[in-house]
């Protein structure tokens, strides 16, 4: 099955802890969404991806972000933050994904505009079931926006 | 009628007196007879033998005689056998004029104090005829004295009188208290006595209460004389003394009193200080040691998934006895974070219709009521102030084990309330298996658990974290049960009321 924008999806995962890393990769390997998947490791990399600097200057612009909240150096709620104030990445849609159950995490997160936020769970079942959902959710429910 | 001796030049010394004295006075004897008569002084004369030879109407009056009646009479027979000896000092002394206070017997057998002024009376040649006594009744004034000086005495408490910022007077507790002497402290400022550092706030408690701006007492430190601090509780009172205003103070020494409870904020603080590091732990060591766990157990069940029956049989086995073991610890810090949780996480106490909580874990518990073919029955319920949330954990617990550990019968469970003298007593009885009652206290401890895992799943929390919810709540729970017979957990929750907010 392809998106309706018929191409792979570019998801962009900004995730610190490679273990997450790979499983949602293999979460996505199973959805049945054909997608390429970008990783970066911290928020001051994933500005960079996401403005196409540096050595990403070549980067593909993400259909969805996959964001973690606790990060090294620029954490996710500054990612988001300056995401949603910037007018070429706001419409990007920001997938929150986070072990931090904390309500005030959950308000904050919404109150800056996040489009979704996730738990993740600690059963795999559970985790690919919910990444497969983000998957189908946003790219291939979901009309996104065309640029 | 013998004449006392008296000294010539003695005698020589009161007939000029008398002359003086005579001339000042009226010369008509009605006058003077008047004057003796209305006075509110108690007049007498005395033969030299000490008879009565004449009393004033006074005299008759205040001691309760009728007129007459004590002419002839020894006037000693009416003076309190331990003040004869002072009055006849008195009466022998030579000097004319002697004061002396003593008591005279009322006609109704009690006692007047009177102040005597006793002069001697002479005949126109200068021998002695008598002795005129004037004596003044100051019963009412001794007795005022007497219980001011018995309370002053006696008090447990300080007092002290001060004005224009000088000590005037003070107890003899407030000498004990002070380690000072009456001595020592009359004419200083009663608060040099106060710590340097404590001084400005004495001031400007005392001036506030002696304009009754304040009523509180005050509390603050001295120094006593042997240079140990004490606590004082002060009141001061604004008073009239000696025609001006002046300060009473009531000093009370709550040293004791301060040290204990002092000692006992420490043990609070620190006992507050431990619970609540304690819940921090807890939850902080579940919390941090699930991020791990869940890159375990997602790896060994991706591990499952993928090469299950690719490998050989004891992989397998292998794989899933990990898998066992990862899903039982995330099960069990689960449960610890839920346990934590209700200590580090509760919501401000707020009135709850109990009715509500109980529909709500009806609700939640359907499927498992209509699977045992259970029966629920729901007294009258109260509205009291709690944690809503907790409260609704507290009877899923006991509802669901009431479900899980059934008996050969359908369960049949009942939930009731009624308000007792410490507050609402609910009870949550079932007809289930029931407990030995040499465990009723273990089931309430954390990861206790009387059964083996394959009887019936769970970690042993739930019970941990209804006492849990219980304490936090100010009540306590227990359960009455024996094997065989149900079970009914019972728990009371005060109203209204909580020890923690």
């Amino acid at each position: 099955m392809s998106t309706n924008m018929g191409r792979a999806a570019e998801v962009l995962l900004v995730e610190d802890s490679p273990g997450d890393v790979r499983l949602t990769r293999e979460a996505l390997k199973e959805g049945k969404v054909r997608n390429n998947l970008s990783v970066v490791s911290d928020g001051v990399e994933a500005m960079e991806f996401l403005r196409r600097e540096g050595k990403y200057a070549d980067a593909p612009r993400p259909d969805i972000v996959l964001l973690d909240l606790n990060m090294p150096r620029k954490d996710g709620r500054e990612v988001l933050a300056e995401m949603k104030s910037d007018e070429n990445l706001k419409r990007i849609p920001v997938v929150i994904l986070t072990t931090s159950e904390a309500e005030q995490d959950i308000l904050r997160t919404y109150d800056l505009h996040a489009n979704c936020y996730l738990t993740k769970p600690v059963d795999l079942e559970q985790f690919i079931s919910i990444v497969k959902s983000v998957e189908d959710f946003w790219l291939t429910i979901v009309q996104l926006p065309s640029y | 009628m013998s004449a006392e001796a008296v000294p010539p030049w003695d005698r020589a010394h009161q007939l000029e007196r008398l002359r003086v004295v005579e001339a000042s006075l009226p010369a008509d004897p009605d006058e003077l007879r008047t004057i003796v008569d209305t006075s509110d002084d108690l007049i007498c004369v005395t033969e030299i033998d000490g008879r009565f030879r004449w009393v004033n109407r006074a005299f008759q009056r205040r001691l309760g005689y009728t007129p007459g009646s004590l002419v002839g009479v020894q006037s000693f027979s009416l003076i309190h056998p331990d003040d004869v000896g002072a009055v006849l000092e008195a009466a022998r002394s030579p000097a004319n004029a002697i004061t002396v206070a003593f008591r005279f017997r009322h006609a109704d057998g009690s006692w007047v104090h009177v102040e005597m002024n006793r002069r001697i009376a002479y005949d126109d040649v200068g021998n002695r005829t008598g002795t005129v006594i004037v004596s003044r009744d100051v019963t009412a004034r001794r007795l005022a004295e007497d219980r001011f000086r018995l309370l002053s005495e006696h008090s447990p408490i300080g007092i002290y009188i001060a004005q224009d910022r000088e000590i005037r007077y003070v107890n003899p507790r407030f000498e004990q208290l002070t380690g000072f002497s009456a001595e020592e402290l009359i004419g200083s400022d009663p608060l040099q006595l106060v710590l340097p550092e404590d001084r400005q706030m004495v001031h400007d408690c005392a001036v506030a209460m002696l304009k009754g701006e304040r009523q509180a007492e005050y509390e603050y430190r001295i120094l006593n004389r042997a240079g140990e601090i004490r606590w004082i509780m002060e009141s001061l009172v604004s008073i009239e003394y000696e025609g001006r205003r002046a300060a009473l103070g009531n000093y009370i020494d709550v040293t004791e009193r301060k040290a204990q409870d002092e000692e006992l904020q420490r043990t609070i603080k620190e006992l507050a200080r431990s619970n609540e590091e304690l819940g921090q732990f807890a939850y902080v060591a579940s919390h941090d040691l699930q991020e791990p766990l869940r890159m375990v157990a997602s790896f060994t069940q991706l591990l499952g998934r993928r090469y299950k029956g690719k490998l050989d049989e004891d992989a397998d086995e292998f794989i899933r006895y990990a898998v066992q073991g990862v899903n039982r610890m995330q099960q069990l810090i689960n449960d610890l974070l839920d346990y934590s949780r209700v200590g580090t996480r509760g919501n401000p106490m707020m009135p709850v219709d109990c009715d509500k909580v109980i529909a709500r874990v009806l609700d939640s518990l359907t499927t498992r009521i209509d699977e045992n073919d259970a029966t629920v029955t729901i007294g009258p319920m109260p509205t009291i102030v709690a944690d809503a949330m907790q409260l609704e954990q507290l009877f899923q617990n006991l509802i669901g084990n009431a479900l899980k550990y059934r008996g050969e019968a359908a369960p049949a469970v009942s939930v009731t309330a009624a308000e007792e003298r410490d507050g609402w007593h609910f009870q949550v009885k079932d007809n289930g298996i029931g407990i030995d009652p040499a465990y009723a206290e273990r089931i309430f401890i954390i990861f206790q658990r009387l059964h083996g895992k394959e009887e019936y799943e769970g970690t042993g929390i739930g019970l941990a974290i209804c006492k849990k919810i219980v304490d936090r709540h100010g009540g306590r729970i227990w359960v009455e049960s024996s094997p065989g017979q149900g079970s009914t957990f019972h728990f009371i929750l005060p109203n209204g009321g909580t020890n923690q907010s």
